[in-house]
């Protein structure tokens, strides 16, 4: 018997591939990192987007946590133009956002 | 030589009086993971002029395993840090050029760990220790002895 939504695209997925490429598309994030043994993934329905963790939050909505690799650029400040970027795509995509979590994983030496 | 190192503590960066501790926002947090620093730590004590290389014979020696193995990365080599929610604790082995003032090289060092790191983290760096392991004589090829000496 077939399972009611089988094979339809999980939400949760969608969201993270967009905020994977939302974050990929900013100047100084090289890569997406997925923590030790690959974990830190959404998986879902055969598929998974590495280096981002899409779980559904309390209050509604999606907490969304991602680990950057980076260029040595103002870390900070890049992880809130990531926040930022992240929450608008999101936004402008039907997501409710709760929270964006970024972790910088690495940075890349450029200079070696 | 008995191994001597200088603490110093960095009070003074501009960053620090702002109170850039907390990486929080009402929309999320932001998280730095120690090697991140580590290797800005690493990249900007090599920047200096009259450092040689960082770490120790020994430390490079297990650093060479590592690396081999896949599980190391030369830029992290001889630096160790310690983060907390806002502050970074820097301590590395040098081997520095014979000729360079020691004391200024680590006082440069130290500065300029501290610049990058509050500049790229936005971490306070607390504090740089730095050993200086060796001296590297021009012509050396082979790994200086383990000596230390005072920063």
């Amino acid at each position: 018997m077939e399972q009611p939504g089988r094979g339809a695209p999980s939400p949760r997925l969608a969201l993270a591939a967009l905020a994977r490429d939302t974050a990929l598309a900013i100047d100084g994030v090289v890569a997406l990192d997925a923590g030790i043994g690959g974990l830190f993934v959404t998986a879902g329905g055969g598929e998974s987007v590495a280096g981002v963790r899409c779980l559904a939050a309390p209050e509604g909505g999606y907490d969304v946590a991602l680990r950057l690799v980076c260029r040595l650029v103002a870390l900070r400040v890049l992880a809130d133009t990531v926040r930022q970027a992240v929450i608008a795509a999101a936004t402008v995509a039907g997501f409710q956002l709760s929270t964006v979590t970024i972790t910088i994983a690495d940075v890349v030496d450029e200079t070696a | 030589m008995a191994e001597t190192t200088t603490r110093a503590s960095t009070q003074n960066s501009e960053s620090a009086a702002a109170g850039p501790g907390r990486l929080e926002t009402d929309r999320g947090t932001t998280s730095i993971a120690e090697v991140v620093v580590t290797k800005v730590a690493g990249i900007a004590a090599r920047e200096v002029t009259g450092v040689h290389r960082l770490g120790s014979t020994v430390s490079r020696a297990i650093g060479a395993v590592t690396q081999r193995l896949q599980v190391g990365d030369a830029s992290t080599q001889g630096v160790n840090v310690e983060v907390t929610e806002s502050d970074a604790r820097v301590s590395m082995s040098v081997i520095i050029d014979y000729g360079e003032s020691i004391p200024n090289v680590a006082q440069a060092i130290r500065d300029n760990v501290v610049r990058r790191i509050e500049a790229t983290t936005g971490l306070h760096c607390a504090a740089v220790d730095i050993a200086v392991t060796d001296l590297y004589f021009p012509g050396d090829d082979d790994e200086p002895d383990t000596a230390t000496t005072a920063a």
